[in-house]
């Protein structure tokens, strides 16, 4: 046994003289998590990693556009052999393994992380008082709204509130995220963040006073608080901050980046890498085949063609085949047929080739396409959730005004289209204000939950396959599930 | 140098000189005689026959014969040879000699390498197997390890990949952890990670170091075992010996998965989806499979080799070529390597010498089209008619894929050491010893502009290279001290040293070359300025390691041994206070056949019992596992005009609470020799158990970590046990010589806990599959990475069973009925999944027989093993339609036709991982068959050649197995093993070969 201790004694002499650094070796070319943000220009950049969070495929609802296609505006798309695992979202028969779950759920709160590494770093670095404050409601609103789209997919989510969670955490109710962490986020944003015409033309499409209350007016809408939804919105409206762009397909013109309607949009530029600006969500569903655009996903649905009837909008929103846009002649896929019909009855249309224009770039290469900026919040969106606030708080006349803006661009200059609603019936009116956003917001993800939030969603989906009292919240993702032990419980009927 | 004439030369000059001497010095006379092995007989060629004190001598020819002319007054003959007893014979009146020698080590005698230092076989108290050089140059493989695959006890040694060059998976006595599994190998004192700069045939011997009184010496990175291996070296008093050897031949794939043709397939999609294909005669049928597979490619390889040296210095020259063109297209392996060994006796008390490897190799790396090709659809046919390529449904035309992908990686590695060695003071000796391990790789990969389909296309062409740096150096200081009195003998040795590996691999990639040939495959042909510098986890680092050891052999009458060892190692992957990790061990034996009261059986010549107990260690975890890292390439968009800002933020999670991970280790074993030795073998029992294993675990994604994000931890603990033998038999009747071995081991793995502190403290799941699945689970009381999924019960075959049982949303008649595990009457992924199968064999074994008549020989070696599960991952993992394995054909399409083959329906309620894509991957492989002939010795002589040998081999003849893919033989990382995703296939290899020795 004497060895056994002369050795460590030996080797502590070895060490003794300065080898002890010998061992010493940080990593290299990497800042630690201890060591950043330090500086003022750290501030900067990690309040820039945290808006990065919103170009990562996943946080796009796991990548595939699954909300649109649960909806009725979209199936699963790209051709019959590709992707057939997304089929499940035609027809609600996706279970809590599917990776989109997972994808979605960790990017999120990837992004949580993100914002707490701004806000608990930036408060001790020595630097300019109002930017850092700046900063901080930047932060604060995205962590609002990554949390927002955490408890509208999955209900109950375990609430994160620093950089060093606990190992294991359970569900929290909705309604504690809601009151501790959302909306108290959103009304700092309110408090600190800019006007829209008060940043730079360099710095446009930073989070935004007006976006902070357009997303609360939503969150409000949500929990069917109407009279907060209506101050929100109309405190937007009254802003002077923001227009409806006179153009309908300018909105979604790569040309015109944070136009006049913008509250909240993803900035991308056209390169096919994340890490150099870019952003996958357009190539995901971009026009198959000629011109080669992307993949495809997502195709508009019969439905939503039929849908539109006569709205102009419906041109601006669909790519069909034969289709000339920009010079560019869209011939799709080469196994993709034109048309599909139904096994039973040979007459009945399913579905026809064509693409969501509302991401389609000119060119012939899919890089592109991720340049697209995705919109998260339009004008349009804030005005016509003031027309169903003020609905559903009895003053009708008011929501007719913002409606028939929204129905005015649309109808550019085709004066027999889409006639000003006069009609003050709430219940009548109600509908109408749910089929507009269906056609303004069309392929934008809004669909599915504006249908379960109205409870139409068993009416409308429930010939998909969609199940009351199931499919209103996603399934927690099995891999979290697994993971916790039980801890975390699945969502009902999964 | 006794020998200053060539044998070449004296081919012709000899007779001339002979002639010469005769009439000049007629007092000179001709012996002549045969040199012979003294216990079996057989004829040594090569030997040295010397007159002692002068320098006349010659050496013996392929049959054992010499003739020598001597002077008058020539008393005594000295014969040596290496490996056997030196022999003096006295001459006297005699002319012809039949002289038989004594092997030096009679296996009892023979010298173990352990590490730093050797020790009598009969001495070793530690578990450890031998394969000698000769026996590894019996396949047709550049890794050495690859044929060590079957010969050594307690190695399991996978060949996962057949893509040329592809390194193999190597599991010394089970799976002990869950991190980085691979043994450390010790080349000429060396410690490396890999051998794949080492010619077999530069190999002298390798040993395996199994138990922890053999690997303790090597503390924190023996846990998974140690192979130290041996090259050659000139031995002293040697006439240089320069060898040639030359191999080529031809290589095909024996066998093909059974996918579906055009026809059945077209039949398979309108199951699917009715009316997609009208008129099912007219559909194409292609075989992917054979397009992607080359007839014949070939393998060629040369080795050539000097050695020799005198009382002061030997030297060992070696240099070869190893060519080998892959089963793929566009993927081949070449190797140049230099192999210089050399030692010089300065003084009496001191010595000096280096060891050193030289490799640069040429590798083409196809891209693995296997998976595509298995998934393209055979109604789908390669070209358009204007001979561009067509779009392949599944996943991508697999042939295109090929010509578009153009990756070379060229790389150098110099691998050795300088050393000296002082002997002081009384049975002391100090060593110094530098090793270095330095390579450098540059992988370039061009891609040309091309369209292909939406999902199969490059808009801009592009170049990538890589640049890869590791160095790495060791510095040893060693002191032995050896004492031999009466009966005691004790070897002891003791030293420091210090470590350091620094590695940085830039990658860089530019986009638009002006023109897309391969002169123009450089960054000065770019047309954009913009070069994209794609971040990589671990692009630079560096580690380093401080350790002192310690260890003692004693020996009391050959009969009682002892071993005593003790390592600390300092690294500097761990933080501060867990820095330093200690490994002791003991062992003690017995030569029970040395004690006087051991009966005088005639057929035991040597019995011993040894034991052991020890701790190991396994540090190899990345560098940057304790540390949260910052990324500097988070930007955002922003402005009018749109310009990305840069950003900064969290990019992976570290652990810095890390400890090392330690292996207590006890060995028990026996070893016998009977009959003369003619049978040998020994049996080994062995309990290991590996705690704090460092795993990478995956966290829950509320974390904030991202997506499939993982942090290691000290997480778990295994316990491997199990028994190994080895046995050996050889003997001769008549002219025929034959011999039989064959080693075997078996291997209990268990998890016997999962850690607290970690995300999950029951279950790690891994084998993570391309769509997302996780399909292994790892659980106390079951062996690492094992299988989970559903177990099925049979196919719904009407609506009353769809009803009666339970059943996954998506599931349908026709569709399988997964069991319900947990009775509570639904299929639910957390309650029903359960264990389906295991990646770890029961027993693994290898065999080989050997027969030769006068010059004719032949050798057949098997290896298998049995008692694992393979997981068909390549056919559950479909994001898409792709074709299907003719198991389909079985399947249900109406009530009563199938009750375990489901319906094609294009859900995915048949792809949840379930005990249908499990398979047996028990085998047996006939891994190597040689037929040689050596040629007579007088033709040789006439040629100038000491010996020739003609053979003709067959690598991987056939395998016996059941498992459906290309190779059962499927490697893996611990939590990953056993997942066939789309493996490069193994080859069947023929070859034939001419050994020349001068």
């Amino acid at each position: 046994m004497k060895r056994k201790i002369i050795f460590p004694i030996i080797l502590l002499v070895f060490l003794g003289t300065g080898c002890e650094d010998f061992l010493d070796n940080p990593p290299r070319g990497y800042l630690t998590t201890g060591s950043f943000p330090t500086t003022k220009e750290d501030a900067r950049l990690a309040t820039n990693g945290v808006y990065n969070t919103m170009r990562i495929w996943n946080f796009h609802a796991g990548g595939f556009p699954i909300l649109d296609i649960m909806s009725d505006e979209a199936r699963k798309g790209s051709n019959p052999g590709d992707g057939t695992f997304l089929k499940a979202y035609n027809n609600f028969t996706f279970g809590p393994t599917e990776g989109s779950f997972n994808r979605w759920w960790s990017t999120l709160y990837q992004g949580i992380r993100r914002a707490h590494i701004v806000m608990e770093g930036i408060p001790s670095i020595d630097m300019d008082k109002n930017l850092k404050t700046r900063y901080m409601a930047e932060t604060r609103f995205l962590r609002a709204l990554f949390y927002a789209r955490l408890v509208r997919a999955f209900g109950d989510v375990p609430k994160v509130t620093s950089t060093d969670p606990p190992t294991s955490l359970p569900r929290a109710p909705k309604e504690e995220i809601y009151e501790e962490i959302i909306i108290p986020d959103l009304e700092f944003a309110i408090e600190n963040l800019p006007l829209r015409s008060e940043y730079s033309s360099a710095d446009l499409g930073r989070a935004t006073k007006g976006a902070a209350k357009g997303i609360l007016a939503k969150v409000y809408l949500f929990r069917g608080n109407m009279e907060k939804a209506k101050q929100y919105a109309l405190e937007v409206i009254n802003s002077g901050q923001y227009s409806l762009n006179p153009e309908f397909s300018d909105i979604f013109n790569e040309d015109h980046p944070f136009g006049p309607g913008s509250l909240l949009e993803i900035g991308a530029v056209p390169e096919s890498d994340y890490f150099r600006g870019g952003n996958q969500y357009a190539n995901t569903w971009g026009v198959r085949g000629e011109p080669n655009l992307g993949w495809g996903f997502g195709r508009p649905s019969y439905d939503l063609i039929e849908d539109f009837g006569d709205d102009p909008r419906m041109d601006k929103t669909i790519l069909f085949l034969g289709e000339t846009i920009e010079g560019i002649t869209i011939q799709g896929d080469a196994n993709t047929p034109d048309t599909t019909y139904s096994d039973e009855n040979p007459d009945e249309i399913l579905e026809v080739e064509c693409y969501n224009q509302k991401t389609f770039t000119p060119g012939d290469e899919p890089r592109y396409t991720w340049g697209v900026n995705r919109k998260i919040l339009r004008y349009a969106d804030v005005l016509l959730m003031a027309a169903e606030a003020l609905n559903e708080t009895g003053e009708s006349g008011q929501a007719l005004e913002y409606l028939n803006m929204v129905r005015e661009r649309a109808r550019g200059d085709n004066p027999d289209v889409l006639p000003d609603i006069t009609t003050t019936n709430q219940e009548e009116l109600r509908d109408i204000i749910i089929e507009e956003r269906h056609r303004e917001l069309a392929l934008e993800a809004h669909r599915y939950w504006d249908l379960v939030r109205t409870g139409k969603a068993a009416e409308v989906l429930g010939p998909y396959g969609f199940e009351e009292g199931k499919h209103e919240l996603l399934p927690i993702p099995q891999n979290a599930i697994d993971m916790s032990e039980g801890l975390i419980e699945q969502n009902p009927n999964y | 140098m006794k020998h200053k004439i060539p044998n070449l030369i004296r081919a012709g000059i000899v007779p001339l000189l002979l002639l010469m001497s005769v009439s000049l010095m007629a007092q000179q006379r001709t012996i002549s005689g045969t040199v012979s092995d003294a216990q079996t007989g057989e004829t040594l060629p090569g030997a040295n026959i010397v007159v002692k004190g002068t320098q006349t001598g010659t050496i013996s020819g392929a049959d054992g014969g010499f003739t020598l002319e001597i002077g008058e007054d020539a008393e005594t003959l000295v014969v040596s040879f290496i490996g056997y007893q030196k022999k003096e014979v006295n001459i006297g009146d005699r002319t012809t000699f039949d002289i038989a020698l004594k092997r030096k080590a009679e296996s009892l005698e023979e010298v173990v390498v352990i590490g730093y230092g050797t020790v009598k076989k009969s001495d070793l108290t530690g578990s450890v197997s031998s394969v000698k050089g000769e026996e590894l140059t019996k396949i047709s493989s550049s890794s050495p390890l690859d044929a060590m695959q079957g010969k050594m006890a307690g190695a399991q040694i996978s060949s996962s990949s057949g893509e040329p060059g592809a390194n193999p998976i190597v599991r010394v006595r089970g799976v002990g952890t869950l991190n980085n599994a691979n043994p450390i190998y010790v080349v000429d004192g060396v410690i490396v990670d890999d051998i794949s700069f080492l010619s077999s045939n530069d190999i002298e011997s390798v040993e395996l170091l199994k138990d922890a009184s053999a690997t303790a010496i090597y503390g924190s990175r023996g846990a998974n075992g140690v192979f130290i291996i041996t090259t050659k070296s000139g031995g002293d008093g040697m006439e240089p010996s320069i060898s040639f050897k030359t191999e080529f031949g031809t290589q095909d794939l024996r066998n093909r998965i059974d996918l579906l043709n055009g026809e059945e397939f077209a039949r398979a999609l309108n199951d699917i989806s009715p009316g997609t294909i009208n008129n099912i005669d007219a559909v194409d049928s292609y075989d992917w499979q054979d397009a992607i597979f080359q007839e014949n490619p070939m393998m060629q390889s040369y080795d050539l080799s000097v050695s020799g040296g005198n009382d002061k210095m030997n030297y060992y020259l070696g240099t070869g070529v190893y060519d080998r063109e892959g089963i793929i297209p566009k993927s081949q392996y070449r190797r140049y390597n230099l192999k210089l060994n050399t030692k010089y006796k300065a003084r009496d008390y001191l010595t000096f010498g280096a060891n050193i490897s030289g490799a640069y190799t040429n590798d083409e790396n196809a891209p693995n089209v296997v998976g595509s090709a298995y998934r393209a659809w055979p109604i789908d046919t390669p070209y358009n008619a204007d001979g561009s390529f067509a779009e392949v449904r599944g996943n991508g035309n697999p042939l295109a894929a090929i010509e578009y992908t153009n990756s070379t990686t060229k790389s150098y590695r110099l691998v050795g050491n300088i050393f000296t060695e002082i002997k002081f003071l009384k049975n002391l000796r100090f060593k110094s010893s530098y090793q270095f391990d330095l390579r450098h790789s540059k992988n370039r990969s061009f891609s040309p502009e091309y369209f292909v389909s939406p999902t199969q296309q490059n808009s801009r062409n592009s170049l990538s290279i890589n640049f890869t740096e590791d160095r790495r150096w060791i510095w040893e200081n060693t002191i032995n001290y050896d004492l031999d009195v009466e009966n005691h003998t004790i070897n002891a040795v003791a030293g420091f040293t210090a470590q350091e590996q620094f590695y940085e691999s830039p990658n860089i990639t530019m986009y638009r070359l002006v023109r897309e040939n391969p002169l123009f495959w450089h960054f000065s042909a770019s047309l954009t300025d913009t070069v994209d510098v794609s971040s990589g986890l671990g692009d630079a680092y560096k580690n380093t390691m401080l350790s002192a050891l310690f260890r003692t052999n004693y020996s009391y009458k050959d009969k009682y041994l002892a071993t005593v060892s003790f390592r600390a190692d300092g690294s500097s992957k761990f933080a501060k206070e867990d820095r330093y990790g200690y490994f002791p061990s003991f062992a003690l034996g017995w030569n029970a056949s040395n004690e006087p009261f051991f009966p005088d059986w005639k057929a035991v010549n040597h019995f011993k019992i040894r034991g052991s107990w020890g701790i190991i260690g396994n540090e190899k975890i990345n560098w940057y596992d304790r540390f949260s890292l910052i990324g500097s390439n988070y930007g955002a968009v922003f402005g009018q005009p749109e310009t990305i800002q840069p950003g900064a933020t969290f990019f992976s999670a570290g652990n810095n609470d890390l400890l090392w991970e330690n292996t207590k280790q006890t060995n028990i074993g026996i070893e016998f020799g009977l009959y003369d030795d003619k049978l040998t073998g020994g049996v080994d029992y062995y309990r290991k158990q590996t705690e704090d294993i460092l795993v990478m675990l995956d966290v829950p994604g509320y974390f904030g970590f991202g997506s499939f994000q993982r942090v290691r931890f000290n997480a778990a603990s295994v316990l491997n046990s199990g028994l190994e033998f080895n046995f050996s038999f050889q003997d001769q009747i008549g002219n025929v010589k034959y011999g039989i071995n064959a080693s075997g081991s078996t291997v209990h793995n268990e998890v016997t806990a999962l850690g607290a502190n970690t995300p999950t403290d029951s279950v790690i799941f891994g084998g993570n599959l391309s769509n997302g699945d996780r399909i292994t689970a790892t659980r106390v009381g079951e062996p690492i990475g094992y299988f989970y999924g559903y177990e099925i019960e049979g196919v719904f075959q009407n609506e009353s069973e769809l009803e009666q049982y339970p059943h996954l949303s998506n599931q349908d008649v026709g569709d399988f009925i997964y069991r319900d595990q947990n009775g509570d009457g639904e299929i639910t992924p957390d309650g029903d999944r359960t264990k389906i199968g295991s990646p770890i064999p029961d027993f693994t074994f290898g065999m080989g027989f050997n027969v030769s008549y006068k010059n004719i020989s032949l050798s057949m070696d098997f290896q298998g093993q049995v008692g694992n599960e393979i997981y068909n991952a390549k056919n559950q993992t479909r994001f898409g339609i792709y074709n299907f394995e003719q198991r389909v054909l079985d399947r249900w399409t109406s009530e009563g036709t199938s009750d375990y083959e489901p319906e094609l329906d294009g859900k995915a309620g048949n792809y949840e991982q379930s005990e249908y894509f499990v398979e047996d991957g028990s085998y047996l492989r006939l891994r190597s068959a040689v037929l040689s002939y050596t040629f007579p010795e007088r033709w040789m002589k006439k040629a100038g050649f000491s010996s020739a040998n003609i053979y003709i081999r067959g690598t991987n003849l056939f395998t016996l197995t059941d498992y459906s893919g290309y190779s059962p033989d499927l490697g893996g990382s611990p939590l990953s093993s056993g997942i066939d995703s789309g493996i490069y296939p193994i080859t069947s290899v023929y070859t034939m070969g001419i050994n020349l020795k001068l």
